[in-house]
């Protein structure tokens, strides 16, 4: 009899499927980057996914997050939760219509051991690079402008943190995006969460995918932390 | 030299900043190794190149 993850049982084995379906990942944001991951881990089998985006869909959104539908209004959080649901039985969905503040954590991302960085600006980036560390939890962070990308796993203590890796970058006006770029990062971003949770392949722990498609390049460099960095200079 | 992995001949004495500004990075949104060691954006116009250096350059972005 056929299940529904039959493919991807010789990539992570029965056991690394109840893994899976044991673990809670927490999305902190729900446009291109989270409209992908959310559809690839809750299509994988992960147990329970707390979505974390306080807006609503615009017009502009919807060459890049799929989900969305023109004229359907409602939160993000919410609308997805309701695509990933509709998507897997097994998956447990909570929304948090509400944005992650420097004051303000939604409390269900507690029980979330991987956080999932599918925010879109560096400023709001900043904000849950200080929560990561002072939980001590481990994010998957993923960037994306226009045709370009990096991907990278942050281990509190043992890798550069986002604040070692951006320090005085700074958000443009506006960011160009097309979404076969977003939901090729979003797809890294998400097969990061799977290998973290199954303990398959080697996710970029310490090291820094970028990924050029206009280029045709994707390039691997080791990243090290910053000992003077004002976020996690003294862990 | 070495930049990413690619050959780039003598820097001449130049800065990592002036190095970084004739091959056109924004140095706003790069992150640079040499040698293995994170060069602070503050140090990029008193660090020397040399030709014996390797450096790792990272441009970031933050779309989502």
């Amino acid at each position: 009899m056929s299940t529904r993850y039959d493919r991807q049982l010789p990539l992570i084995g029965a056991a690394g499927q109840e893994k899976l379906r044991q673990a809670a990942v927490g999305i902190i944001g729900c446009g291109g980057l989270g409209t992908n991951v959310v559809t690839a881990l809750a299509a994988a089998g992960v147990g329970k996914l707390v979505l974390v985006d306080g807006s609503e869909p615009e017009l502009s959104n919807l060459n890049r997050q799929f989900v969305f539908r023109e004229g359907v209004r409602g939160n993000k959080a919410v609308l997805l939760a309701e695509w990933a649901g509709s998507l897997s039985p097994v998956t447990k969905v909570t929304a948090c219509p509400e944005e992650l503040t420097a004051d303000h954590v939604p409390a269900a991302l507690e029980q979330c051991g991987i956080l999932v960085d599918c925010l879109d600006t560096i400023a709001a980036r900043r904000m849950l690079n200080r929560y990561v560390l002072n939980t001590r939890r481990t994010l998957v962070h993923a960037g994306v402008a226009g045709w370009q990308g990096q991907v990278t796993v942050i281990v509190p203590g043992r890798t550069p943190c986002l604040e070692c890796l951006f320090r005085a970058v700074k958000d443009p006006a506006v960011v160009p995006t097309i979404g076969a770029a977003v939901s090729a990062i979003g797809a890294l971003e998400a097969a990061q969460v799977l290998m973290l949770l199954t303990g398959t392949g080697q996710p970029l722990i310490g090291r820094l995918l970028v990924l050029d498609i206009a280029a045709g390049t994707a390039e691997t460099v080791p990243v090290t932390s910053d000992p003077y960095c004002c976020a996690c200079g003294r862990l | 030299m070495k930049a990413n992995g690619a050959e780039t001949g003598d820097p001449g004495g130049q800065t990592l900043q002036a190095w970084l500004a004739r091959y056109g990075y924004d140095q706003t949104r790069v992150a640079v190794e040499r040698n293995g060691q994170i060069v602070r954006r503050r140090d990029f116009g008193r660090t020397v190149l040399s030709v014996s250096d390797t450096l790792e350059i990272v441009s970031f972005v933050g779309g989502g």
